[in-house]
């Protein structure tokens, strides 16, 4: 959640706006951020992070960012690949229990999940913090 | 924009840590040579396999590889334990 929403929802809980203004602000924070003039997502990387609990000073920290463009790159080049080949990509993929068929994954997907990817934090048993996100 | 410096830095605790910067624009050189000397190969192996599929493989691997090698730039890897370091960079 970002700082303006944080601050768009302590309005609302004060009573200084309506729910109407609340959801009309939102809508327009959430209508302007990452894109640019023409609509389009300005988000460049896809950033992994994953941070030790802060008592553990043994744990490891994680820090990936990936640009876009690349996974996109690689995306395409894996729609070309002839379907024999994906059938034994998948299969290998299934034996390390990773249940995905990359032949169902589009270029044009990536906006729509970039687009559904705001802040994601997963906590690995209370003990690594996982943080996936966009910048 | 095309990516021009590799750099690694592996550091390990009571060790002498590894420091390597990679100019990658010689690599693209080279490689630009090769698929260059190699395009007419390709080409005519592609056109022998296309009934396969393999050839469209083939034909497409340089848009391809020239796609991925312009989007490789910030490609940012940095994996810390306690006492020891790894960064990967890609500028």
């Amino acid at each position: 959640m970002s700082e303006e929403q944080r601050k768009i929802l302590e309005m609302l809980v004060s009573g200084k706006i309506t729910i109407d203004d609340a959801e009309r602000l939102l809508g327009a924070l959430s209508s302007g951020q990452g894109t640019d003039e023409k609509g389009k997502f300005k988000v460049k990387y896809l950033r992994v992070v994953v941070e030790p609990d802060p008592g553990d000073k043994k744990g490891e920290r994680v820090n990936i960012r990936v640009p876009l463009k690349l996974i996109r790159a690689g995306l395409k080049l894996a729609s070309v690949i002839p379907k024999d080949a994906q059938r034994k990509v998948n299969e290998a993929l299934n034996e390390k229990g990773i249940n995905l068929d990359f032949s169902q994954i589009r270029a044009e997907d990536l906006d729509v999940l970039v687009e559904q990817l705001d802040d994601i934090t997963v906590d690995v048993e209370g003990k690594e913090k996982v943080r996936v996100f966009c910048e | 924009m095309i990516p021009v410096i590799m750099k690694i830095n592996i550091r390990k605790k009571d060790k002498k840590g590894v420091k390597l910067f990679f100019p990658l624009f010689l690599l693209w050189i080279v490689l630009w040579a090769l698929l260059i000397g190699l395009f007419p190969l390709i080409l005519i192996i592609a056109l022998f396999l296309w009934s396969k599929r393999y050839g469209r493989v083939l034909f497409l691997i340089y848009p391809f590889l020239f796609s991925i090698m312009w989007s490789m730039s910030g490609l940012s890897i940095m994996v810390e334990q306690k006492d020891n370091k790894l960064e990967f960079f890609i500028k």
